[in-house]
């Protein structure tokens, strides 16, 4: 036997190298967005518009016919979207969280047409945006921010450096400021000139997007701080060290704010005193709890890596939960339509619909 | 297993460097320097296996078995073994070393790309990865400094693939992936082992590696996180130090038209 071992090992380091290498193909998890009772869906190389009450997806009318609506039509290049579908009217405004991709992509939703394509950052789009319908305002994967014309695309003033990391954090608006997160430890709030009006420094990095609610905007950071800041001036009102790093939005009601955490692979979901800070009750789980919360009617919606839905009352009371099995949750559940929808990784769903008392109504595959 | 053994040693052994250099550059290097010095024994012993091999094959009772047997490849497979049982040679030792560096390469692309977490799964997985006791070895090494990384080095974003633009070129140059391919191919060249004969099977391995390596740590460097780069280019330098400490590096091999030189018969393939 003639033993090759040149091609051998060369083959062998491909295939090793390659392996490894495929676990990068996803880099973030999927966002839901609800919008005139379709439910968005950024996930992978697609778009999909789906039917929040039947989960069936929507189609565009084309020259060659009906198509699936999975947006955009003619995206130029490799794409892959993460973040959360944000609306201008009929248009969605992504970016695109490709490896290599540096395009944000206006897109009308009735044609599935590109309108614009801003293809000036120099790195991927983690974040979402936030648009007020004149001007976007653009945090980008370089660590700029970049304030676009809202119609064409273009800039409407030289990209304010925000850090030299990248930004995934989308950012918020009380109608009146616009507020930004770095992983730099900071938070910024701009008018909607994109004029700085203040900036706060936390104990750590922020990942996910600020709650603003009521006055305050609430902010959770990667050593397990969950702050309330003012939003008129970033003044502090409280923070609490919480157990575990915070990955996602907290939500709110009228007198509890709601935040769950990593602890490496388990998780804890803590409600606090809104405007105190103190700790009203918390739950341990056996996932780790990366996405936000969803308030709805009095009661709490969350998910976690164990593949979990679990819905709370106000008051930390179990109601109910869906399980699915080996899947991952990382993003943030929607109520739509009488409906909670949920999003799981490493399933064979791209989206699970459930009925407020836990009925699973429908599924949606992608397929 | 595979991140519990090596990965995360590695990702913390990283950050561990990066949070008393302050430089994810900087860091990368001397642990590859780190991990060239405490895989030395191994290279070694890979050294001298492959001299030992080379001398068995321009030995006078090789070369009678390869031709009295040259049409019963059963019989001269038979043959080959009982000389290498006879010698106290393995034909296979002297690439098991190699191919143990393996693990490492790829424990130490993933530890870089995870260390810098350039995406939020990445991030995810970083976090997890650091050990809880880190910081207690210096409060540099607590997640909030820690993290985010600066993965800003020389002129590159050490989390993506590098290129230089050009202003009248429309597309970037990737001199470090050329400078991969560069160093990977001197050093190929200058570790070279002598052979008995330019068609023997070694001489063939050492050919296509030759070709091959250069070419797909190329490919590596242009897709990958460039500080997978600055990891080969140092190990490739580190690596011709090594051979050169140990006088095993042909420096003739670098001169065009020339070939490694046959091993005299009975002799090791040792050169200067």
């Amino acid at each position: 036997m003639k033993l090759n071992l040149g091609k051998i090992l060369a083959l062998a380091s491909v295939a090793l190298l390659l392996s490894a290498c495929s676990g990068a193909a996803a880099s973030s998890w999927p966002a839901v967005t609800q919008h005139d009772g379709n439910i968005y869906l950024s996930s992978g190389s697609n778009l999909f518009v789906v039917n929040a009450d039947t989960g069936v997806e929507a189609s565009i009318a084309t020259t060659s016919g009906n198509t699936p609506a999975r947006l955009p039509l003619n995206a130029d290049g490799a794409v892959s979207f993460s973040a959360p579908a944000v609306f201008n009217g009929d248009d969605i405004i992504i970016g695109n969280a490709a490896t290599k991709g540096t395009q944000l992509y206006a897109i009308d939703t009735k044609s599935g047409v590109v309108k614009w394509v801003f293809s000036e950052a120099k790195a991927p789009w983690i974040a979402g945006v936030y648009t007020n319908g004149s001007v976007v305002f653009a945090p980008s994967g370089d660590g700029d921010l970049y304030l676009l014309d809202a119609t064409t695309g273009g800039l409407v003033s030289a990209p304010i450096k925000l850090s030299e990391h990248s930004l995934w954090a989308t950012p918020v608006s009380d109608g009146e400021m616009i507020f930004v997160e770095n992983m730099d430890h900071e938070v910024f709030a701009f008018d909607q000139k994109g004029v700085q009006v203040w900036k706060t420094a936390v104990d750590s990095s922020i990942l996910g997007s600020p709650l603003v609610y009521e006055g305050k905007l609430f902010v959770g950071t990667l050593s397990g701080s969950l702050y309330s800041l003012n939003t008129a001036d970033g003044s502090v009102n409280w923070n609490v060290k919480l157990e575990g790093n915070i990955w996602g939005t907290p939500a709110a009601d009228g007198s509890a704010v709601y935040v769950g955490t990593v602890i490496n692979t388990v998780g804890k979901f803590y409600s606090l005193d809104i405007n105190s800070g103190v700790i009203n009750w918390q739950k341990d789980e056996e996932g780790s709890i990366i996405a936000g919360a969803a308030v709805h009617e009095g009661d709490i919606y969350y998910v976690t890596e164990a593949g979990k839905l679990q819905v709370v009352t106000s008051v930390g009371t179990p109601k109910w939960q869906a399980i699915i099995e080996n899947a991952k949750y990382y993003t943030t559940p929607v109520i739509a339509n009488g409906l909670v929808i949920t999003a799981p990784m490493n399933s064979d769903y791209l989206l699970a619909a459930y009925d407020l008392q836990g009925a699973q109504k429908w599924t949606f595959t992608g397929k | 297993m595979f991140d519990l053994l090596i990965v995360n040693p590695f990702i913390n052994a990283l950050l561990l460097l990066y949070s008393f250099i302050g430089n994810f550059g900087v860091a990368i290097i001397l642990f590859t320097i780190i991990v060239r010095l405490i895989t030395y024994p191994i290279m070694s012993k890979q050294i001298k296996s492959s001299a030992a091999m080379q001398e068995l094959m321009a030995s006078d009772e090789w070369k009678k078995i390869q031709e009295k047997h040259k049409n019963e490849k059963e019989k001269l497979a038979q043959e080959q073994m009982r000389i290498y049982k006879e010698k106290g040679v393995s034909p296979f030792s002297s690439c098991l070393p190699t191919l143990i560096q393996f693990p490492i390469l790829i424990g130490f692309y993933q530890s870089i790309v995870r260390a810098i977490g350039v995406t939020p799964l990445q991030m995810l997985s970083l976090v997890r990865g650091i050990y809880p006791g880190l910081e207690n070895i210096t409060p540099g090494a607590s997640l909030s400094a820690l993290i985010p990384i600066r993965s800003d080095f020389l002129w590159m974003n050490l989390g993506r693939p590098e290129s230089i633009l050009i202003d009248f070129l429309p597309f970037g140059i990737p001199l470090l992936a050329i400078i991969v391919g560069l160093t990977t191919y001197v050093q190929t060249k200058l570790t070279m082992a002598p052979s008995a004969s330019p068609n023997d099977q070694s001489a063939q391995m050492n050919k296509m590696m030759g070709l091959y390596m250069p070419v797909l740590l190329f490919y590596f460097s242009l897709n990958f996180a460039s500080g997978l780069a600055v990891y080969f280019i140092t190990s490739n330098l580190a690596g011709i130090a090594q051979y050169a400490a140990l006088g095993k590096v042909n420096w003739k091999n670098l001169l065009p038209g020339k070939k490694a030189p046959a091993v005299e018969k009975g002799k090791p393939g040792k050169k200067g």
